[in-house]
């Protein structure tokens, strides 16, 4: 009775009469203060950088020093590559639980995947936190910091049907199935 | 601070969007104010780089794209509480308007991500393959969930058709 255009129309003319239905305004006072405010993420996000470069340096030149002392032993976690990055996919296997990625270069970009995207927060003991994010966990392999998870069904994936594409500036490093195995991605 | 640019054309598109974002973000359980919130956040996005933006082929399908993620990103973090605060009861529901109710009643039988391939497709007009890009899903799936959510419709339309009089 109802063929697919028909469905369309449907639907198309039922949002018409919601949107509507809500009241209509330009944009005012309130609107450019929350302009302002969402103005100051890429600022602070510099100031993120240049304090994880300094923590960072500040690392270097302590393990320098400590090995011109003598003692052994310190340990870092080098950070992650930033950047445009070649694109990548994979198929999502059985039972995957998770998916590594790294971070989106930027925020348009982790929204168009659905992706949060959060700062680094390198703190002086060394430990590597992704501030606003707790659903994204570091993923450490054999001592080197490959890349972040997130929850295969926040990202909707249907196992063994779907592939996982990541446009430029985000890579998809791997999966995590659920035996908690890493499975590296395939090159595209 | 960065130049302003131009807010004539952005108002314009502000006036007209805003309201269709407002009704088709999230479920009818959402409040208001955290449509206004997150629609707000979206366009302030938008206004930022306008220049950008207004250029683009399908801007309206962006804007929801960027609301719904707000949305989503907004109830994962939150503590329940929180997102209970965000939730109407059965009684406010019945506060929004009814064409946004039965808007979101029409699309009850479908998953989440049918509901929001469903109005991509067919309220903002978005082909297959830019579905299929915007979601990060291959073109494959994007047909399938609109297969699926196809064949869901067919059988209830017609009956809340045949309620609302709307034909």
């Amino acid at each position: 009775m109802t063929d697919d255009r028909e469905i369309g129309e449907l639907i198309r003319q039922a949002a018409d009469r919601a949107a509507d239905s809500m009241p209509r305004k330009y944009p005012g006072p309130d609107f450019f203060d929350r302009v302002g405010r969402t103005s100051e993420t890429p600022r602070r996000y510099v100031v993120y950088v240049a304090a994880a470069a300094a923590a960072v340096l500040a690392i270097v030149f302590s393990i320098a020093l400590f090995r011109d002392a003598g003692p052994a032993g310190v340990d870092t976690v080098s950070p992650p590559s930033t950047g445009p990055t070649a694109t990548v996919s994979t198929t999502v296997p059985e039972a995957v639980d998770q998916i590594a990625i790294q971070l989106a270069a930027d925020r348009e970009t982790a929204n168009a995947l659905g992706l949060a995207i959060g700062e680094l927060v390198y703190a002086a003991d060394g430990t590597i936190t992704l501030e606003g994010q707790p659903d994204l966990i570091p993923l450490v392999l054999d001592g080197e910091l490959i890349g972040y998870s997130k929850p295969a069904e926040i990202l909707d994936l249907q196992a063994g049907t779907d592939r996982v594409y990541a446009p430029d500036g985000v890579t998809v490093r791997g999966l995590i199935d659920s035996a908690g195995v890493y499975l590296p991605a395939e090159d595209s | 601070m960065a130049a302003q640019p131009d807010t004539g054309d952005f108002d314009a598109w502000y006036s007209a969007i805003r309201p269709k974002l407002l009704a088709l973000i999230g479920g009818s359980n959402i409040s208001i104010e955290t449509r206004e919130e997150v629609v707000d956040e979206a366009l302030a996005r938008a206004f930022e780089r306008w220049d950008e933006v207004s250029e683009m082929a399908n801007r309206d399908g962006w804007a929801y794209v960027v609301a719904r993620n707000t949305l989503r990103s907004l109830l994962q973090r939150e503590s329940l509480a929180e997102k209970v605060r965000r939730m109407r009861t059965r009684d406010e529901v019945k506060e929004l308007p009814d064409d946004v109710v039965d808007f979101h009643m029409m699309l009850e039988p479908l998953t989440p991500t049918q509901r929001h391939v469903m109005v991509l497709r067919h309220v903002f007009g978005m082909t297959e393959p830019e579905i299929g890009e915007v979601l990060g899903i291959k073109r494959g799936t994007v047909s399938s969930r609109i297969h699926r959510s196809h064949a869901k419709l067919r059988s209830t339309l017609p009956l809340l058709v045949a309620m609302w009089g709307l034909r």
